[in-house]
């Protein structure tokens, strides 16, 4: 601090707190000869004695009027033909009005005015484009477009007077749109007010998403669709919803089909007050809160809070429990669905979304199936995604063209350059879109923009060069969208215990090579090097690559392709220059756990996309560092809870990382299903999940589930056959069983059960048959040296020996149990195991009536010197557990025997 | 937890990024909250900057989750540098807008400027406390939190860490200060 100013200020603090009588007499003693010093210390005291300081002004200190732009539209103002009346809304776009039209005819409507600063090219060109889209939308659910333009463009146009023309301050073009005139109230409002039921709540919304629907298919996307927007109005005494405001908001908002969900999340929850960015985010916590059972509700949890629920449910007409019930249920399918994170689907779902709701609507509400109806809807989607898509494509097209027809003929015959001339700035207004877009990893976007340009070519529009580079954008971006697809389609299987390829995997793994290779690039042939240089070749779309291959990393590894997923993963690490994901790439070709986790701990982590995370967690946890594979798993989920594959993963992660864990990994298992209650899989997944928590009643309505969505899940069909065996139903479950044997001959646990359960029916001959059937045998994967072939194989010789136990057969006993012993490859517990059971034959035998005195005699002794004799081997093959020989009850028979007991020594004497 | 409440718990662990994060936040809630206002007022009526902040407070922060004043006075540093922000630039545009820098701007009729605060004086305070913050950071930054966050002296001290006596002292000698310099006295020749 400066040593004048200090020296000053600490004169002026110690004269200040004096009476001010004596400060002329302080100031002098203070300042000595220093006039400069005295000169500021002087003017600080004055200042200070003196009421009117610059800060004693401002006591309530207030902002100057307008902070904001406050526009000059106001009552009066003349926009073309229309004439301002009241303002009657405010968004984030512009002011909408009500104004009066009174030539050619006299009527009222709705007048929406673009603020200013929402004005540069490229919203003014979208405008362009869109306005005549906008014109021919014909719903009646949708607020008719009846005009648009724009206002100011020319300085000329400009006047003081407030009653003339309109425009923007800063002289640029302000677009307007003309609307139909609405009087009716938010849909929320409407519901509440007239305390609809769910369901009238639900018939209201169809038609909202059947016009959303429409607007689609005209490639109008509304983007801003709120309560809000959503106004409801009686016409004959029947409410009818109508859509307002279409197609000029931002185009960076949220997603649409996150928007319609959170709409009717509104709509049934009566939540609204939230600001706009966390409304998404808010629904979101909400609808997986409900949906996962599992967190005990909180005091913010809008719909358990009991002193919510009264009034809420008032207004909608129904007991505070039915209507918590009935947001719990299946429409909790519908929403979660409608989040599913698949951006190319968005132009297709209003209408499914409206098919689901009607579907509910017309099920029994606690019966209803979403599930199937998901599945039915999203066959539909599929069979008709193309066609819709194309068909978008070319219906814009031909409106570029109409637009122009629709005018004047003459004047396009006459004004043909000009035209064409403005075809090719609006496509490069487009292109530049594209490239930003690019820039932004906005992949869907871009793809959707470069759609459009795609368009204008087709209505005439740029040369050669601009067509090249629109064809080259398509390309590149289709590509993007088709790899996001499959990891959004792919399908889960359980990884079966013993094997190690799914199917699933494997069926993505081609996927991936197929949509890669029509691309042009072989991966599974080309060089590490020489895929590098030809995907680096694509500059803008190499991110969205890159990380297209952790997910096909991650599927090789599923399909247990080791070599070929280290290939991808160098691959994606030569052309990804990010540097977080790089290293991660590196340190899993190195194995390197430690900087795994410490690349998983980084900040970098949460800008991550979910399938490099994914890959992440997966390779963590799968190499040995399970609690840090969930751990980022976790991290993911919070991040991203709409995506499928972290919840179903995490959902098994938890399970395999212990009991304790069960719940959590049911509630995780749950939002996957949510997410994609189409999948056969994680409905099994569930299923088991269930089964562990000892509920096979819920467990079998799950496997049910998954047979329905995929009678050849051989997986489902073994476990629905569990879930009936723990019933008690063994008819059912060995039916179930070999319908899993049907139709897959490789699955190993239903030949087991099927073995267990003919046990437990006392069907014991036939359950030994069946043991012993080669085609049991031939199902075990794998080769005898292997680890998984000797348990599956214990298993079988373990339960037979268990029925001919119960048989009292010592013939067939001792003949399985030498069995137990008699491969190269059993570790000497297993021999010591096959042990016990010959020993078992000796109690037998000489319990078996059957046999004659002699006979009997000569087999005790047989059975007794071979289960000593396999012993032997045992110890041989490292047993040593002395204890354990002495104190197993089936060994009583022998320990009178002498090689037995010098057995026991000599295992005793290897231990000291 | 509010992007606001995480940044202010970075803050409170030590995170030297964490702070320079709260700025932009708290002003474009800021700006947000004062057009939202401005559409809901009528035109004429003057907002209160200060009331401003408190609200922004209340909307970015948990409260529950931040009670320590230390992170509070975090939020109302940067709560009330944005202020300033915003109100120096309107104070800039309205300057314009009455030398006729640009006719086509708001008509002057429009834009009632509370009596206390010509834009002038609001500009002239902003070079003065630009200047005093160089001198003495921390009467500064103790007019700062006063004048565009609204807190009060024993707010500001809390804020700032410092005990109530040496606010009021900091508080006194500032205004004075500031008074005198923006009366249009010369700086004494060290400043």
């Amino acid at each position: 601090m400066n040593t004048d100013f200090e020296k000053s200020r600490q004169i002026f603090l110690a004269i200040v707190e004096q009476p001010s009588t004596q400060w002329d007499a302080l100031l002098d003693e203070a300042c000595g000869k220093d006039s400069e010093l005295h000169r500021q210390v002087a003017l600080l005291l004055k200042a200070h004695a003196e009421g009117e300081g610059i800060l004693d002004r401002n006591e309530a200190l207030k902002a100057p009027t307008g902070i904001y732009e406050s526009l000059n539209e106001r009552p009066g103002t003349v926009i073309g033909p229309y004439k301002l009346l009241q303002q009657i809304g405010e968004g984030g776009m512009g002011t909408v009005w009500m104004a009066e039209q009174t030539h050619p005819v006299q009527r009222k409507l709705a007048v929406k005015l673009i603020k200013p600063g929402m004005d540069s090219r490229q919203v003014l060109a979208r405008f362009e484009a869109e306005r005549q889209a906008l014109a021919l939308m014909d719903h009646p659910n949708i607020a008719k477009v009846l005009d648009a333009g724009t206002i100011g463009s020319e300085p000329e146009a400009l006047a003081r007077d407030s009653a003339a023309p309109l425009a923007h301050a800063s002289g640029s073009a302000r677009p307007y749109f003309v609307m139909e005139l609405v009087k009716g109230v938010p849909i929320t409002k409407y519901c509440d007010e007239h305390h609809l039921t769910p369901k009238q709540r639900l018939e209201l919304f169809i038609p909202v998403c059947q016009a959303v629907q429409h607007a689609h298919q005209k490639g109008i996307i509304h983007r801003d669709l709120k309560p809000n927007n959503v106004l409801v109005a009686e016409y004959d005494d029947k409410p009818v919803a109508k859509v307002i405001d279409f197609g000029v908001a931002k185009a960076t908002g949220p997603r649409l089909t996150d928007r319609t969900m959170v709409l009717l999340y509104e709509l049934l929850t009566g939540t609204t007050p939230f600001e706009k960015k966390h409304l998404q985010a808010a629904a979101f916590d909400e609808v997986l809160r409900i949906i996962r059972e599992d967190d005990p509700p909180k005091p913010s949890t809008r719909l358990s809070t009991t002193d919510e629920l009264p009034s809420i449910a008032a207004n909608r007409g129904l007991e505070p429990k039915k209507l918590s019930g009935l947001v719990r249920g299946e429409l909790d399918w519908i929403v979660m669905k409608s989040l599913e994170k698949d951006r190319n689907r968005r132009y297709e779902t209003a209408n499914g979304f409206a098919a689901e709701v009607q579907r509910y609507l017309n099920d029994e509400p606690v019966q209803a199936g979403p599930p199937s109806a998901t599945y039915r809807l999203r066959k539909f989607a599929r069979r008709n995604k193309r066609a819709l898509a194309t068909g978008a494509v070319l219906f814009l097209a031909l409106l570029i063209a109409l637009g122009a027809v629709a005018g004047s003929v003459g004047w396009m015959m006459r004004d043909q350059e000009a035209r064409r001339a403005k075809l090719a700035s609006q496509l490069e207004v487009v292109l530049e879109e594209v490239e930003q877009q690019l820039r932004e990893q906005n992949w869907a976007e871009a793809l959707a923009a470069a759609r459009r340009a795609e368009a204008l070519v087709a209505g005439g529009g740029g040369d050669a060069v601009l067509r090249q580079q629109v064809s080259a954008a398509l390309v590149d971006l289709i590509l993007v969208k088709d790899l996001e697809e499959i990891r959004l389609n792919r399908d889960v299987r359980l990884k079966r215990d013993g094997s190690d390829t799914t199917p699933a995997d494997r069926q993505a793994d081609g996927q991936y090579a197929a949509a890669f290779l029509e691309y042009g690039v072989d991966l599974n042939r080309l060089s590490e090097q020489e895929a590098i240089r030809r995907l680096q070749s694509r500059p803008h779309v190499t991110v969205a690559l890159a990380i297209a291959l952790d997910d096909w990393t991650n599927c090789r590894i599923g399909k247990g392709d080791v070599a070929g997923a280290r290939m991808l993963g160098a691959v994606a690490r030569g052309i990804d220059a990010d540097a977080w994901r790089t290293q991660v790439r590196a340190a899993w070709a190195q194995e390197d756990w430690k900087a795994l986790e410490g690349l998983a701990a980084s900040p970098e982590f949460l800008r991550q996309p979910p399938p490099t995370l994914h890959l992440l967690g997966m390779i963590l946890g799968d190499g040995g560092k399970l609690e840090s594979g969930i751990e980022v798993l976790r991290k993911t989920q919070a991040r991203y809870p709409g995506d499928f594959w972290i919840n179903y993963h995490l959902g098994v992660k938890l399970r395999v990382k212990g009991p304790a864990y069960l719940e959590q990994a049911i509630g995780f298992s749950r939002a996957a299903l949510a997410l994609r209650p189409q999948s056969a899989g994680t409905w099994t997944t569930l299923g088991s999940h269930l089964m562990r928590q000892k509920k096979p009643d819920e467990a079998i309505t799950y496997f049910s589930k998954a047979i329905e969505l995929d009678p050849k899940y051989a997986d489902a069909h073994n476990g629905l056959g569990a879930a009936f065996h723990s019933q008690k139903m063994l008819d059912d479950a060995i039916a179930c069983y070999n319908k899993a044997i049907e139709v897959d001959p490789k699955i190993i646990m239903a030949y087991c059960n099927v073995g267990i359960a003919l046990r437990g029916q006392g069907k014991l001959e036939e359950a030994v048959e069946w043991f012993n059937n080669p085609k049991y045998k031939a199902a075990i994967p794998g080769d005898p040296k292997d680890r998984s072939y000797r348990l599956h194989w214990l298993n079988n010789r373990m339960f037979l020996c268990m029925t001919l136990l119960s048989m009292k057969d010592h013939r067939q006993l001792a003949m399985a149990g030498r069995e137990l012993a008699d491969t190269d490859y059993q570790p000497e517990k297993d021999v010591y195991e096959g042990a016990i059971w010959v020993a078992k034959c000796v109690s037998l035998a000489e319990k078996d009536a059957r046999l004659a005195e002699g006979q009997r005699k000569e087999l005790v002794q047989a059975y007794a010197a071979q289960a000593i004799d396999i012993l032997k081997q045992a110890v041989a093959r490292g047993y040593k557990n002395a204890r354990g020989l002495s104190k197993e009850p089936a060994f009583a028979p022998l320990r009178s025997r002498e090689d037995f007991q010098k057995l026991v020594a000599e295992v005793d004497a290897k231990k000291k | 937890m509010s992007d606001v409440t995480r940044i202010l718990c970075a803050i409170e662990l030590g995170d030297p990024h964490a702070a320079e994060q709260l700025l932009p936040l708290v002003y474009e809630e800021l700006r947000k909250l004062a057009a939202q206002k401005m559409a809901h007022e009528a035109p004429d009526q003057t907002l209160q900057a200060t009331a401003l902040v408190h609200e922004a407070y209340v909307r970015l922060v948990d409260v529950e989750k931040v009670q320590q004043w230390n992170s509070r006075g975090h939020f109302f540093a940067a709560a009330a540098e944005a202020m300033r922000r915003i109100l120096i630039d309107r104070a800039r545009e309205k300057l314009s807008l009455k030398r006729g820098g640009d006719w086509r701007r708001v008509p002057l009729d429009r834009v009632d400027l509370q009596a206390g605060t010509p834009p002038e004086d609001l500009l002239a305070l902003d070079e003065a406390l630009a200047e005093l913050t160089r001198l003495d950071p921390t009467a500064g930054q103790l007019v700062k939190l006063r004048y565009f966050a609204g807190l009060s002296v024993e707010e500001a001290a809390d804020a700032l860490n410092l005990g109530v006596a040496t606010a009021y002292r900091h508080w006194t000698f500032a205004r004075a200060w500031l008074h005198n310099r923006v009366a249009g006295n010369p700086p004494d020749s060290a400043g």
